[in-house]
């Protein structure tokens, strides 16, 4: 007997969106989205300025919540999440913003640190691995700076050793090269291929045309809040 | 749990507010050292009032025209009587005595009389024990019905007064320090919200690191819960140094005598500085509260 619900079976996608939808007020920001996205992929999300992009990430980011349908990553329903659950699902996405979003009164090393602060790891353990992502993100000069003393490509740097440090099965990056220079942006790129190589899944918002010809990826495409091709 | 990391976190943020958190401290420890005013003039005005309980002294006037004989059956009676210490017989010549030493210069006056007009009295002294006042007018009451004794003098008026001032001073030192408290609640909610604010962009980037709420909100409890004990050290030590200083010194000693100022007791320091963390951290409670409604 053939399955009713096709749409069902994937049991390889680690992100899952059936119809989702998402209004500010009488605004669409997201109409109707659905999209599997398989554990361990690379995938890039583009669109123009105003296509929902950074919507839809925030949603998986669980910044904010859908008006309709349903999201699933790792298996769990999003809209039934209990609230107390929340920071521990967090903890399984690394999320690297446009702005960065660095703390101005913590240095680099503190900024790295909290996201395993959160996790509870003791100071031991902090030290060595918020030391092995300073090196890999080449900041280890710069661990005691803050956050103001930095250059754009310097800060991004910083946001995707933080993304990294609590080991997320998910890493979702908005707009991750937007202000950078070409040198500054291949860095974070190479920095974000080097993560997905171990193991994660990593979703990408760009409209960086060259970014997304540089590298045989899917590429979703958003227009207007719906997705108009899905890459595959 | 973190508690290094919470504390570390919680002095980093007084330090980057430190005239924010140096106003709240300031009032906290202002409200506290009026508080510590109330309750050292409550306890020094029960103590007064518990001095002057232990003895209470009464004179039991006798009737004129009683012989000798007749007066040691009534001392025994005076003696038997529940609360009663001692009993000492004053004859009229020895209170003319008393009146003209206490007269001082005036004592001329009293040479005019032609004869003594003061009773021969008991001076009797009770303990009224856990009876109290209650327990004074019963004794006053039995020995007034002894045969022989004409009336029973323990300036019950003034003591009365005396202990109703002290009720009263008791209430309003409860509602004061209430008062109070409330004030310092107050302020140490507003410092913390102000932090909060200031902070609300760190706090969604915990949040969105998958910081629980316990997380983000230990440090802000320590903060208030440091700046409660400081407000509270600080106006300890404040009151210890005026009233030491002050207080206790001679001017003070000359106005009452024998009477010993008391500071207030470890017990009760010990609960006011406990008093003054938990206001901290109702505080920062309530501005957290306001702060996730907004």
């Amino acid at each position: 007997m053939d399955n009713q619900y096709p749409e069902l079976e994937n049991k390889n996608a680690i992100i899952r969106m059936f119809h989702v939808t998402k209004r500010y007020g009488a605004q669409l920001a997201l109409n109707d989205v659905s999209l599997d996205v398989d554990a361990n992929e690379f995938l890039f999300l583009t669109g123009p300025s105003g296509a929902g992009k950074s919507t839809l990430l925030k949603l998986l980011y669980l910044a904010d919540t859908i008006s309709e349908g349903q999201i699933l990553l790792k298996g769990m329903n999003l809209s039934r999440l209990p609230k107390k659950r929340l920071p521990f699902l967090r903890r399984n996405i690394g999320v690297v913003f446009q702005d960065y979003k660095l703390i101005p009164t913590r240095t680099v090393f503190d900024n790295i640190a909290l996201v395993m602060e959160v996790a509870g790891a003791n100071a031991k353990q902090i030290k060595r691995k918020v030391g092995y992502l300073l090196r890999t993100v080449e900041m280890e000069h710069k661990a005691g700076a803050f956050p103001q003393s930095l250059s754009g490509g310097e800060q991004q740097r910083v946001a995707v050793a933080r993304a990294i440090c609590g080991d997320p099965d998910i890493v979702l990056a908005d707009e991750p090269t937007g202000s950078l220079d070409a040198e500054s942006a291949r860095v974070i790129m190479e920095l974000l291929f080097g993560i997905h190589a171990r193991g994660a899944t990593v979703m990408v918002a760009t409209h960086d045309e060259a970014l997304l010809h540089s590298t045989r990826r899917r590429i979703v495409t958003l227009k207007q809040g719906s997705v108009v091709d899905l890459g595959l | 749990m973190q508690p290094m990391y919470y504390f570390k976190q919680a002095l980093d943020d007084i330090r980057g507010a430190k005239v924010l958190h140096g106003l709240a401290i300031s009032t906290i420890t202002l409200i506290f050292l009026l508080t510590g005013v109330f309750a050292l003039v409550f306890i020094n005005v029960s103590q007064l009032m518990t001095a002057q309980q232990d003895n209470v002294r009464m004179m039991v006037y006798l009737k004129s025209g009683l012989t000798a004989p007749e007066l040691g059956p009534i001392q025994q009676a005076i003696e038997k009587t529940n609360r009663v210490k001692s009993a000492e017989f004053v004859s009229k010549d020895q209170a003319l005595e008393r009146l003209r030493q206490s007269m001082n210069n005036q004592a001329g006056l009293l040479d005019d009389l032609s004869d003594n007009p003061l009773p021969d009295a008991f001076e009797v002294v009770a303990s009224p024990g856990e009876g109290g006042w209650q327990g004074v007018k019963m004794t006053a009451a039995t020995i007034q019905k002894i045969s022989g004794v004409d009336e029973v003098n323990f300036g019950q008026a003034w003591l009365e007064k005396f202990s109703m001032v002290a009720e009263l001073s008791r209430a309003a030192a409860i509602a004061i320090g209430f008062l109070l408290m409330v004030a310092a609640l107050s302020i140490t909610a507003n410092t913390i919200r102000l932090v909060l604010y200031n902070r609300r962009d760190e706090i969604k980037i915990m949040e969105l690191v998958g910081a629980t709420n316990g997380f983000i909100r230990a440090s802000f409890y320590i903060q208030g819960m440091i700046q409660g004990l400081l407000g509270g050290l600080a106006a300890l030590g404040l009151l210890a140094l005026v009233f030491f200083i002050i207080v206790a010194g001679a001017p003070a000693q000359e106005l009452l005598g024998r009477f010993e100022f008391q500071f207030i007791p470890i017990k009760y320091c010990i609960l006011g500085l406990l008093l003054s963390v938990g206001v901290g951290a109702a505080g920062c409670h309530l501005s957290f509260a306001q702060f996730t409604k907004d």
